[in-house]
């Protein structure tokens, strides 16, 4: 007994050390009480529980008798359980927190560089210190003093000439470090993090007047200049070797800065640090308030030019510029009073560095310019109020994630375009902030006591879509399904061909339009330009579009010291659109009503003569644009017009985009319309659907023995996701016939027997037949299906429509299943497993095709841009001969996963940005260790975000047909049960699960290791050369271009022209008017039949236990119209085996009782086999 | 491989000419108890070798030897490697197939001749010809093969629909007889009273014994599992007692702390696996 005693003894002082650890890395207590005003509301019942838990805790020690040690024990864990439970309710849940954690030890500056760093920065100070001053230099001495052999002063533009004043150096004020580095934020970025370093000019240089007329910023440029000529000499003489660039600070060109990045040298006494990649910049600022900053308000003119009008226009950015030089130090004094008053503030800070770094933003300029400090002060200013009625938004005992979630929770839903907030920096004045919702219609956080908008260097289309992004992870953030950690944070997202439905690149000419009003505007011509561009394509464009993006190409910011200035800009613009499904593609764009004459002549005034009036059927008459479709998206058409009239005459021939080289890659179809018809018209395959719809209203009115149930649809063409669109006649298109499932009314009388079950649905087929030939004008023939290994029984009924479509009608009974599952039971082990694949034959055959069917027909109605992807994804894969080995459910299944479950990117609205992001997927998609688990629901992008309570009762409502944790967590433990028996993948590799499928198997079981290896190779270096080469048509022409040097073998099948019976527009042909399709059908349909997939499924069946066959579907579609078969030996059948007789394949004897298997003897039989079939048989590999 | 080699673990080594490349024939005599001595098993046989194309080869290299039948393996231009029997898997009515071809592993046949002499003939030719390592052509008829073959296999998917009714009628005929015949057996033991005095129920629905004992299986599972555990759980109270009640907030809270370790390692295996990097 005492003996066990002490062993519990010693059990809780380990405990106490366990207790103390996970204290430390848990939230403080004594924020509980804050706590329970919680951010998210819901947490007070469970409060109240933990609160029980506590109790324990607070009793005193156990007295030493019996059962204190049980007592001990429990208290402990219910210590544990404390953190445990207040990590799921403080952050969103265990594992985020603990991501968030680890997340943040990895971007953790490393100390050994800090400490290096830190070493250089106290060089750099006492260099400074030993600058020498020097007084009243006037512009022409400097200018005499300062030649391009060595520094430039970095004048911005105008370039002064004569000047009334002087210049001086005086050693500055103060040199203290600001921004992320000093607020001890800063982490670890892909291109090494710079530190700022602030010195404060004296004041002694500056008169009252002087923020006018660039008069500041000539001083200080003359003072940058000085100071870069001082260290040149200074950092050489003591061992700091740097570099010294200048750089305009955020892209500021009124701003420029120096940049210092250390040599690598040989010299052991030298203070190198390039191995940090820290760079540091000096920024020069200037005394706090030394100006009236009323003078400096967005709304005021500080530039005066000589102009015609009465009043000067605002100097916004000039005003701007100013101010924020003169605060630094000011604001990171704010700044580190928050981070000191809320504990968590730095690691939310952090984070959100990491999430706007991830979607391409920072305080630059051309980075959208909200970054790393826009977000800090934000979440200052939230911590003290933020609301409506300056009600607090964030509470300082939030824990870092609720910190983030807050803020990116108010940049979604607060829209500071229309409103603005306002704050007031002042510290120790605690002035609640506040946001109004009276605006000025350009982003702004106002802080009061600076007159200062902390988002300045916003423009309305960053803003808006820093909006966006922060309202989809919102959602994201919202979801309680899955983990979404990755695409919140560790998902580079900033790749313009996945963020955008389309990428336009334009050439600006030189513009006359820029003069000086413009100049003291804009600043700049790029400015000036993306701002005329923005206003015309909102204009033009109008609901179209979601988001318009426009950046300039190789934008530089930094230049040698012996310029002056940045000499030219690319004139390379790149703009980006994010479209609006539902409007993207209409053909009118409708404006005031007839009525509205103002409006109307303003509408007109814009469109010029394409304007025109209609009458639509609800009688109003509207001032209209009606578009063509001109074999180019209608919102192309639109922004060429539009830019030609108002932007530069024949800018459209400037403007390029490959949007279209991507729609045009997809089979047109030989119908009068098909040329001209959008991208994701439907029509042909409405007609099919007709069809069908009569035929089996036909069938269900036929007198039968039993009367028929229902007849579903279950083939590609019939759910608009095939890759040919369905024409009349089209014998030879391979999806010719759509198979449809067929139930009859059930009965008990099915026999019980699988051969006699088949027979007797033939017995009931046949009647059908009998009936239709008799009774209607639908022809009808009865074919053998081998669909499902080993049921060599099963009949099919083939079907003629007057209308020219195929259908095949297999019948499914109640019986079929149990049969199946019969048969599993009773098989010997070595049969088992093959039973079970024969029985997901059968499954998907009968049962899963159509679910399947079901749910995709009702999505590519939601998702209007999935068919055309879908297809051509599909035909992707044909042209790398992949299309053949996969189902075509599963290529559906695949192709959806951006349209369904888009994080971190939205949902697409274009051939070409649904098809790269199916690439990006499965490039980056680890099947190994990740499943696909995909919520087959119709989510919606055009929501209004603006209201949060929307946005909720929007996740609620949903939450009905989403799926449910229970059923999430259900198929995750499917794929962990697989993966458990099959860890590396050998017999499943995709597991793609849903609702219609929680086995996750069900489409993949039949694919094989090389093929689903082989898929994820090809879409890899498909992204690698998109991403090292871009979207160009040369890019887009290889990706389609299959590598045959991959395979052993190649055989260029007989060109059989089946195109234009399979009702495609023959590509090679110039005549587009003078190819007819068919018109009826052919006598025998069977020398319409494309021979190559017979011969590929006799190979198969032949010699598929030793060769991967590979060949298309659409062979005619493809390079000279013929198609190819290539083999691929499989290397593990190569060596040498023991010989046995049931070996099932051609081997050759090599020793006493060693075979390998008989190469040429196979290549022979083969090419026997192809008989006059083979063009030519190419031995790619010699073995 | 060695040029010498004439037998393998029992199997002779026939070489032939496959228009011009070299082909091995393995065979031997074919044991079995029904086959009476006079049939030749064929292992490794190149594609297409059916009765005629054996005929021919006979008719060269051993004139006299009359070929009775030929018979292929069933796997041969199948895409399974083993011989899957649904309709016996599904039902006891239907043995299981006496095909000879189901036995045969892919790529080989038996031979049989017409009679012991022929067989004997055929066979000391055979080995004489495997003796000598000559290499034999083989009447490989390569026209037969190309786009007519492959039209020929679409052609053949379309049945007739004559030929197709009255294969149906038979094989419903003879269904409904087997049925019949397995219903009267299954009568029998109905009469039948068993050592504790039992007899079997049947009902008139389903008529093979596998059906009706699948049906009772799977009552007695459903009635297990659902009914049974639902009365069991009305009856019982679980916040009755303290222990209960107490015994419910121990089991919450190792449940939180179970998956809280859970997640721990979770997390500590992607960060292993480097998942951490946001660049």
């Amino acid at each position: 007994m005492g003996k066990r005693k002490h062993s519990k003894v010693s059990e809780i002082e380990n405990g106490d050390v366990e207790m103390t650890q996970s204290v430390e890395v848990e939230e403080p207590v004594e924020n509980g009480g804050e706590m329970n005003e919680s951010f998210d509301g819901n947490d007070n019942a469970s409060e109240s529980e933990s609160e029980d838990l506590d109790q324990p805790q607070d009793q005193q020690p156990p007295k030493p008798q019996g059962r204190p040690t049980k007592k001990q024990k429990k208290q402990l864990s219910a210590q544990e359980i404390q953190v445990a439970r207040e990590t799921a309710e403080l952050f969103k849940s265990n594992i985020f927190k603990l991501q968030i954690d680890e997340l943040i030890k990895e971007v953790k500056l490393k100390d050994t560089h800090v400490t290096k760093i830190e070493k250089v920065l106290h060089k750099l100070h006492d260099l400074i210190k030993e600058i020498p001053p020097i007084e009243n230099l006037s512009l022409e001495e400097i200018e005499s003093r300062f030649t391009s052999k060595k520094v430039v002063i970095p004048f911005p533009d105008p370039k002064p000439t004569k000047l009334n004043y002087k210049f001086s150096y005086y050693p500055p004020e103060d040199v203290s470090l600001v921004g992320s580095f000093g607020l001890k934020t800063g982490i670890l970025q892909q291109n090494g993090m710079s530190i700022d370093m602030a010195l404060t000019m004296p004041k002694e240089l500056f008169q009252p007047k002087d923020y006018l007329n660039y008069r500041i910023l000539y001083k200080r440029a003359f003072y940058l200049g000085y100071l870069a000529e001082n260290l040149i000499s200074l950092t050489k003489k003591n061992n700091l070797p740097v570099k010294i660039t200048y750089k305009y600070l955020n892209d500021d060109v009124l701003c420029p800065i120096l940049r210092l990045e250390s040599i690598k040298t040989d010299n052991p006494q030298d203070l190198c640090f390039h191995k940090t990649k820290f760079t540091i910049n000096i920024i020069l600022g200037f005394p706090y308030g030394i100006f009236d900053v009323k003078k400096l308000l967005p709304n005021k003119n500080c530039i005066r030019i000589q102009s015609d009008e009465e009043e000067l226009p605002p100097t916004p950015l000039y005003n701007a510029s100013i101010l924020s030089s003169t605060s630094y130090d000011y604001y990171l004094k704010y700044l580190y009073i928050s981070k000191k008053a809320a504990e968590s503030f730095k690691d939310a800070c952090i984070l959100g560095k990491i999430w706007l770094n991830q979607r391409g933003f920072n305080s630059n300029f051309s980075k959208g310019g909200f970054g790393h400090f826009e977000f800090a002060t934000l979440m200052s200013a939230l911590l003290h109020g933020g609301g409506l009625n300056g009600n607090k938004i964030l509470l300082h005992g939030f824990s870092s994630y609720q910190l983030f979630k807050g803020t990116i929770k108010y940049l979604a839903t607060m829209d500071l375009s229309s409103g603005y907030l306002s704050f007031s920096s002042l510290i120790g004045e605690s002035v609640a902030s506040k946001y109004n919702q009276e605006g000025f219609n350009v982003p702004t956080i106002f802080d009061k006591n600076l007159k200062l908008n902390i988002l300045w260097k916003m423009t309305n289309y960053s803003y808006s879509l820093l909006k966006r992004f922060a309202s989809e992870t919102l959602v994201l953030l919202n979801d309680v399904v899955k983990d979404r950690f990755d695409p919140i944070l560790l998902h580079n997202v900033n790749q313009d061909y996945l963020k955008y439905d389309m990428v336009l690149n334009i050439t600006v000419p030189d513009l006359e339009e820029f003069g000086p009003s413009e100049k003291i505007t804009f600043l700049t011509l790029e400015n000036f330009i993306m701002n005329k561009l923005y206003v015309i394509l909102k204009r033009a464009l109008g609901d179209r579009v979601l988001e318009i993006s426009i950046k300039v190409d190789d934008f530089i910011n930094s230049f040698s010291i012996n310029k002056r200035k940045i000499t030219s800009q690319s004139n390379n613009y790149t703009i980006g659109l994010i479209f609006n499904a539902d409007e993207c593609e209409k053909l009118v764009t409708k404006g005031p009503n007839n009525a509205d004459e103002e409006g109307g002549a303003l509408f007109r005034n814009f469109w010029g003569s394409k304007a025109s009036l209609r009458r639509f059927k609800d009688g109003t008459i509207q001032n209209c644009v009606v578009w063509q479709y001109q074999q180019e998206p209608i919102v192309l058409s639109i922004i060429k017009y539009s830019l030609d009239n108002h932007f530069h005459e024949d800018i459209s021939s400037h403007i390029s985009t490959e949007i279209n080289t991507f729609n045009k890659l997809l089979p047109i179809p030989l119908l009068p319309s098909g040329s001209n018809q959008s991208v994701t018209s439907t029509t042909a395959f409405t007609n099919l659907k007709t069809s069908f719809d009569s035929l089996s209203k036909v069938l269900s009115n036929l007198t039968l023995p039993l009367n028929i149930k229902a007849i579903t649809p279950a083939s590609a063409s019939l759910r608009y996701t095939s890759v040919l669109q369905p024409v009349p006649f089209a014998v030879s298109n391979p999806d010719f016939w759509n198979e449809c499932v067929l139930q009859f009314e059930s009965s008990s009388r099915w026999p019980d027997e699988i051969s006699a079950l088949e027979k007797t649905k033939t017995a009931l087929l046949l009647k059908i037949l009998d009936l239709l030939n008799k009774e209607s004008i639908y022809k009808a023939f009865i074919t053998q299906d081998h669909s499902i290994s080993g049921n060599n029984y099963i009949t099919l009924l083939n079907i003629l429509t007057p209308e020219g479509f195929g259908f095949k009608i297999r019948v499914l009974t109640e019986r079929d299943e149990v049969l199946y599952l019969r048969a599993i039971d009773n098989a010997s082990d070595k049969q088992k497993s093959r039973l079970q694949d024969i029985y997901l034959m059968f499954n998907k055959k009968y049962m899963g095709v159509v679910k399947h069917s079901r749910t995709i027909t009702s999505l590519t109605h939601h998702y209007q841009f999935y068919s055309p992807t879908v297809r051509l994804f599909k035909y992707w894969l044909d042209s790398h001969l992949l299309l053949n080995q996969f189902s075509e459910e599963l290529v559906e299944l695949i192709a959806l996963k951006p349209f369904v479950d888009p994080a971190p990117y939205s949902i697409p609205h274009s051939v070409e940005n649904g098809f790269l992001k199916i690439l990006n997927f499965l490039a980056n998609w680890n099947w190994k260790d990740q499943s696909l688990i995909l919520d087959l629901v119709k989510l919606n992008d055009t929501l209004d975000l603006n209201e949060g309570k929307l946005l909720e009762e929007f996740d609620s409502k949903n939450l009905s047909d989403k799926l449910s944790i229970q059923s999430y967590q259900l198929i995750e433990k499917n794929f962990e049960k697989i993966r458990k028996l099959d860890p590396s993948a050998i017999k499943t590799q995709l597991f793609i699960g849903s609702k219609d499928d929680p086995s996750g198997i069900l489409w993949s079981n039949e694919l094989t290791l090389p093929i689903a290896s082989r898929l994820t190779s090809l879409a890899r270096a498909s992204m690698d050369l998109i991403n090292s080469s871009g979207v160009t048509s040369q890019t887009i022409e290889l990706l389609f271009t299959p590598v045959l040097k991959d395979y052993d073998f190649t055989m260029a099948l007989k060109t059989n022209k089946l195109a234009v019976s399979a009702g495609v527009l023959p590509s090679t042909n110039s005549f587009k008017n003078l190819v007819n399709g068919p018109s009826s059908f052919p006598s025998d349909l069977i020398n319409l039949y494309d021979l190559s997939m017979a011969f590929s499924e006799d190979l198969n069946r032949k010699f598929g236990s030793v060769i991967i066959f590979s060949s298309r579907k659409f062979g005619f579609l493809h390079s000279d119209g013929s198609n190819i078969i290539t083999g691929l030996f499989i290397p593990s059948n190569l060596s040498k085996k023991k010989f046995k007789v049931n070996f099932g394949i051609h081997i050759k004897p090599v020793d006493k009782d060693e075979v390998v298997i008989n190469k040429d003897s196979i290549m022979k039989q083969i090419e026997l086999l192809g008989g006059d079939l083979i063009k030519d048989l190419t031995l790619v590999k010699s073995s | 491989m060695s040029s010498n080699m004439k037998d393998i673990k029992g199997y002779k080594i026939l070489n032939i000419n496959l228009n011009g490349i070299r082909h091995h024939v393995l065979f031997k005599k074919h044991e079995s108890n029904k086959s009476d001595d006079r049939s030749i098993f064929l292992c490794n046989l190149p594609i297409a070798t059916d009765f005629k194309t054996l005929k021919k080869f006979f008719e060269k290299h051993s004139i006299g030897a009359t070929i009775e039948n030929f018979t292929n393996s069933y796997l041969t231009d199948s895409i399974e490697d083993i011989v899957i029997d649904l309709p016996s898997l599904t039902s006891d009515l239907k043995d299981p197939e006496v095909n000879e071809s189901f036995k045969l592993p892919k790529n080989c046949g038996v031979l049989t001749f017409i009679d012991k002499a022929a067989f004997q003939l055929a066979f000391t030719n055979l080995n004489k010809l495997s003796n000598k390592e000559e290499i034999i052509d083989w009447p490989i008829n390569s026209n037969s093969f190309g786009s007519s073959y492959f039209l020929n296999q679409y052609q053949s998917q379309i049945l007739d629909i004559q030929e197709l009714s009255n294969d149906v009628n038979q094989s419903l005929i003879d269904f409904d007889q087997a049925e019949k015949e397995s219903m009267e057996n299954f009568q029998n033991q109905k009469q039948l009273v068993d050592d504790d005095g039992f007899t079997l129920v049947v009902g008139n629905q389903r008529k093979t014994k596998a059906g009706i004992l699948g049906n009772q299986q799977q009552l007695k599972n459903k009635l297990n599992s659902e009914k049974v555990q639902k009365k069991e759980k009305t009856k019982e109270k679980e916040d009755f007692y303290r222990f209960q009640l107490r015994q419910r907030k121990k089991d919450e809270m190792n449940d939180l702390l179970r998956k809280f370790k859970a997640d721990q390692e979770k997390v500590q295996q992607m960060k292993e696996k480097k998942r951490f990097r946001p660049y």
